[in-house]
């Protein structure tokens, strides 16, 4: 059987001393491939801080996280960067993309740190990639030009460039009106539906609920929704 | 543990990744770029042209102290300082004998008149509200003396051999006789007198190139020196010889000159300013390196100020790559090429403005243009050494950004 993508047994993580603030409390998770999990919570009730763990951008204070049965704490800052680049993608709320640089551009600046796909190749793989998500029309634009839903596909479309393990979506349609919002959750159903496993933080519950299989989290404690 | 063990395996970035990324970033804020190099095109442009004007200036100094010392001989007798000269040590033609000399460009003789105690005066009026009497020296010399030393006139003339042959008085003046003695001009027939006797004064002397004696003196002919003071023999012969032929001539002078006794006469080669040479050079070099120095540190400063304000808007920039998975060295690298490429491309413009300033100087003042090579050659290496090194910094300070602030900051 195949090991799950995510693994978190007994997590924490604590932010400073006095007082010490607990973000996560004794949290387990599994993530299977193919899952579509959304972490509903509302403000300030730790889900940023998972999803930054998830993420490999921030470490646990106590407990165990597995990525593929690798123990990311025990991983160092190059590797943890490399674990980042090569299995896990991310599209934030508030898009991230280069301003100086056009879209595609933007999509292939993610391959810069795999020493991947070198020249006419990365470009092809970008060119199949905006495809994906429907904004082939649009590879010479700027992202000032584009309307925020476009804005968001091209930063799907980055995550998506080197075929991560693990699709990391930080209220991915927090920026957005309804009709927008729409399409870009048909876009992520789309990609799991050809088994990218997607982790979606939301205090949207018409969001969640588009995901497979939902988590609530209240300060910092994981409740899973038996739905 | 089944997972792929390449998917742990650090990040990396060849090295045209990092090239395109850093000018990708570069170029993001053209205008903010142009104006950051700017700062050191100026620093290096200061310093390749102060480092060029230094040398060219220092060549043409050197230049002349060369061109003076490589071609003037004295040849004086071998006594002691202060022993009278006997009659005929030095032969009073020995300068038509040295111009008969292939390589002598001008020969004169001079020699310092005994006038005892004989003050020198314009007036026999004395004066109780001024000086009108001064103790000032009176040199003999024959009329090629002038040439040999290199002397310019002010105004009149210098006197000539008819002059020396008929023991005419007459007399040429140093500018600082001159000034001393109240005269400025000779159209209205000055006259000084040394004693009691009016020598008329026929030219006043600009300046000397060499025997600096000659500036503060009263100069009159040779042959009047030997009837009114019985000057005995001439003291020493300036020689100025053609370039090169220096050493040719020393050895030919003393045969020509005293071919009864050659190794009666002593033939000097002025000594070469060599102490004032380097002191001259080490004097501008130290000025100018400071002054090329301190432009320098001030587009280091800019350099390093821009890259620390981009630091600081590109936080979520940052953040973006190192979710991305850049490393923290991944980040560093990045700035640190970009500060280093505006280094050198300051380094690069700033060795041709500099250059271009040595050679516009130096045509305006018909000087030489003098540059090491290694200068402007060096400039760019120097440019991006000084990017680096002001980017190191804010490079850092990007690197240990943490991912979650960096993102959060620039969401």
């Amino acid at each position: 059987m195949a090991e799950p993508v995510v693994e978190l047994r007994g997590l924490c993580r604590r932010y400073g001393t006095s007082p010490a603030v607990d973000a996560l409390v004794d949290v387990d998770l599994e993530v299977a491939d193919g899952d579509w999990l959304a972490i509903v919570g509302p403000s300030g009730s730790g889900k940023s801080t998972l999803l930054n763990i998830l993420g490999c951008l921030d470490v646990q204070t106590a407990g165990t996280y597995l990525f593929r049965g690798i123990d990311v704490a025990s991983l160092g800052d190059r590797q943890r960067a490399g674990l980042r680049c090569r299995g896990i993608g991310f599209v934030f709320q508030s898009f991230h993309l280069l301003e100086y640089r056009n879209v595609i551009e933007n999509v292939m600046v993610s391959e810069v740190y795999r020493r991947a796909r070198p020249g006419a190749r990365r470009r092809t793989r970008a060119a199949e990639v905006l495809d994906q998500v429907g904004l082939a029309h649009r590879e010479d634009f700027f992202p000032r030009t584009l309307s925020g839903g476009e804005r968001q596909r091209v930063a799907i479309a980055r995550a998506l460039m080197g075929a991560p393990e693990l699709l990391l979506c930080d209220e991915p349609t927090g920026n957005l009106d309804s009709a927008t919002t729409t399409t870009i959750l048909d876009v992520i159903a789309g990609l799991n539906d050809t088994g990218v496993t997607v982790v979606m933080i939301t205090h949207e519950h018409d969001v969640a609920e588009r995901a497979g299989r939902q988590v609530h989290i209240i300060d910092g404690h994981l409740t899973e929704d038996d739905r | 543990m089944s997972a792929p063990p390449s998917l742990v395996a650090p990040s990396g970035m060849t090295g045209r990744d990092l090239g395109n990324e850093a000018l990708a970033g570069l170029f993001a804020r053209p205008g903010r770029m142009v104006l950051t190099v700017l700062g050191t095109v100026v620093g290096l442009a200061a310093l390749v042209a102060t480092l060029g004007l230094s040398r060219t200036a220092g060549n043409q100094i050197v230049g002349r102290f060369d061109e003076l010392a490589a071609t003037e001989i004295q040849v004086k007798t071998k006594l002691p300082i202060g022993t009278p000269i006997p009659p005929d040590a030095i032969p009073w033609d020995a300068p038509a004998r040295l111009d008969r000399l292939n390589g002598v460009a001008a020969a004169g003789n001079l020699s310092t008149v005994n006038v005892g105690d004989q003050l020198v005066s314009t007036s026999p009026i004395h004066d109780p509200q001024g000086q009108t009497e001064f103790k000032l020296t009176v040199l003999a010399a024959s009329p090629g003396l002038f040439d040999a030393a290199r002397t310019t006139l002010r105004t009149g003339r210098v006197f000539d051999e008819g002059h020396s042959q008929r023991a005419d008085r007459v007399a040429v003046l140093g500018p600082n006789a001159a000034s001393r003695l109240g005269i400025s001009k000779v159209d209205n027939l000055p006259a000084v007198r040394i004693g009691d006797q009016l020598y008329l004064v026929v030219g006043i002397l600009d300046g000397a190139a060499r025997q600096a004696d000659l500036l503060g003196a009263v100069i009159i002919p040779e042959g009047t020196a030997k009837r009114e003071f019985r000057l005995a023999s001439p003291e020493l012969v300036e020689v100025e010889t053609d370039i090169g032929a220096t050493t040719l001539i020393a050895n030919q002078v003393r045969d020509a000159l005293r071919p009864d006794d050659p190794n009666a006469l002593r033939v000097a080669f002025p000594p070469e300013p060599k102490r004032v040479r380097e002191a001259v050079k080490s004097d501008l070099d130290v000025l100018f390196l400071m002054l090329g120095g301190v432009s320098l540190l001030v587009g280091a400063i800019g350099i390093a100020n821009v890259t620390l304000v981009s630091v600081i808007e590109r936080t979520g920039e940052i953040g973006l790559r190192r979710a991305l998975g850049a490393s923290r060295r991944h980040i560093a690298e990045q700035f640190l090429v970009e500060s280093g490429a505006m280094g050198m491309v300051g380094g690069i413009l700033g060795a041709c403005i500099g250059t271009l300033v040595v050679v516009a100087v130096s045509a305006h003042n018909t000087w030489t243009p003098v540059l090491d090579p290694f200068v402007p050659l060096a400039a760019p290496l120097v440019g991006a050494i000084t990017g680096l090194v002001s980017g190191t910094y804010p490079a850092l300070r990007a690197a240990f950004l943490e991912p979650v602030d960096a993102l959060r900051a620039g969401g």
